[in-house]
């Protein structure tokens, strides 16, 4: 088999979890398939050296992390404003279907995933990507330690200060809304 | 109080997305040409094959004439030591190549 063919497989296979991870990481859809195609771009040159100690799918997400941190620091440098997800047309509040619940509580749902989305994007760049690996991709502690290459002990610190901050950012938008 | 559940579950819950449809066949297409390694041939081992056999060949001979005009134990002992050894190598290279051939 010809190496561009193994390398198109893993593409085919990895493509959805690579989108659906920057996605969450920079927070809005634009530029999302050059940064996509960036990350597998990164992978191929790399592929050379890889020697197989870590899955794929974790060398990837250290790229992904990468990537995405390189994508926070252009933004900051044109001051670009970060739009939220759910600004997008593609129905992200429809990602949680119940139907068996009523309207009125599908909508304070996807409101509710909209605050938190949005306060996802306030944290800082580690600390947002241990949340998103830990939460959406399922990751271990273990594999969060090796995508971020830091100790496991690092990450858990992490993952507990990031929790906290996004649950008080989350409970003070609340308690403002309720003033209202 | 936000139930810290709540928030949990708004985390796990990952994106839609959809992959445009192009999409590897776009990052397929955007990938470096990878050059090939330079891979020259070298031929150090044969080299040296050829030279030991050279120098082997030599001894056989020194040893076989010291042999024949002096016949000491010891020139009979290098004559006979050589020809093993260059009897083994024979053979060792007959049966190698035809391992490589088959």
């Amino acid at each position: 088999m010809h190496p561009d063919d193994t390398f198109e497989a893993v593409v085919e296979q990895h493509g959805p979890m690579v989108f659906r991870t920057l996605l969450r990481l920079i927070g809005s859809r634009e530029h999302l398939e050059d940064l996509a195609q960036e990350v597998f771009l990164r992978l191929y040159r790399a592929l050379p050296s890889f020697r197989g100690e870590a899955l794929v799918s974790t060398y990837l997400y250290r790229i992904i992390v990468n990537v995405a941190q390189d994508e926070w620091k252009r933004r900051s440098r044109e001051d670009e404003p970060l739009r939220s997800i759910t600004d997008e047309d593609e129905g992200w509040g429809d990602r949680l279907p119940h139907p068996s619940r009523n309207a009125e509580e599908q909508l304070q749902d996807s409101e509710f995933a909209a605050i938190v989305e949005a306060h996802l994007q306030s944290l800082s760049a580690v600390e947002r990507s241990v949340l998103v690996l830990y939460h959406q991709e399922e990751r271990s502690y273990q594999q969060i330690a090796q995508a971020l290459q830091m100790p496991i002990g690092t990450v858990r610190t992490h993952l507990h200060r990031a929790r906290k901050k996004l649950r008080e950012r989350v409970e003070r938008q609340a308690l403002q809304e309720v003033r209202r | 109080m936000i139930n810290e559940e709540r928030i949990a579950s708004a985390l796990e819950a990952a994106p839609a997305v959809t992959l445009p449809p192009d999409f590897t066949a776009r990052v397929m297409s955007n990938l470096p040409v990878r050059a090939a390694l330079p891979r020259a041939r070298t031929n150090f081992g044969r080299t040296a094959l050829s030279g030991s056999l050279v120098l082997l060949f030599c001894a056989l001979l020194g040893a076989f004439l010291l042999n024949s005009q002096h016949g000491s134990l010891a020139a009979t002992l290098v004559e006979w030591t050589s020809l093993v050894q260059l009897a083994g190598v024979t053979l060792w290279l007959s049966l190698r190549s035809r391992e490589l051939h088959s």
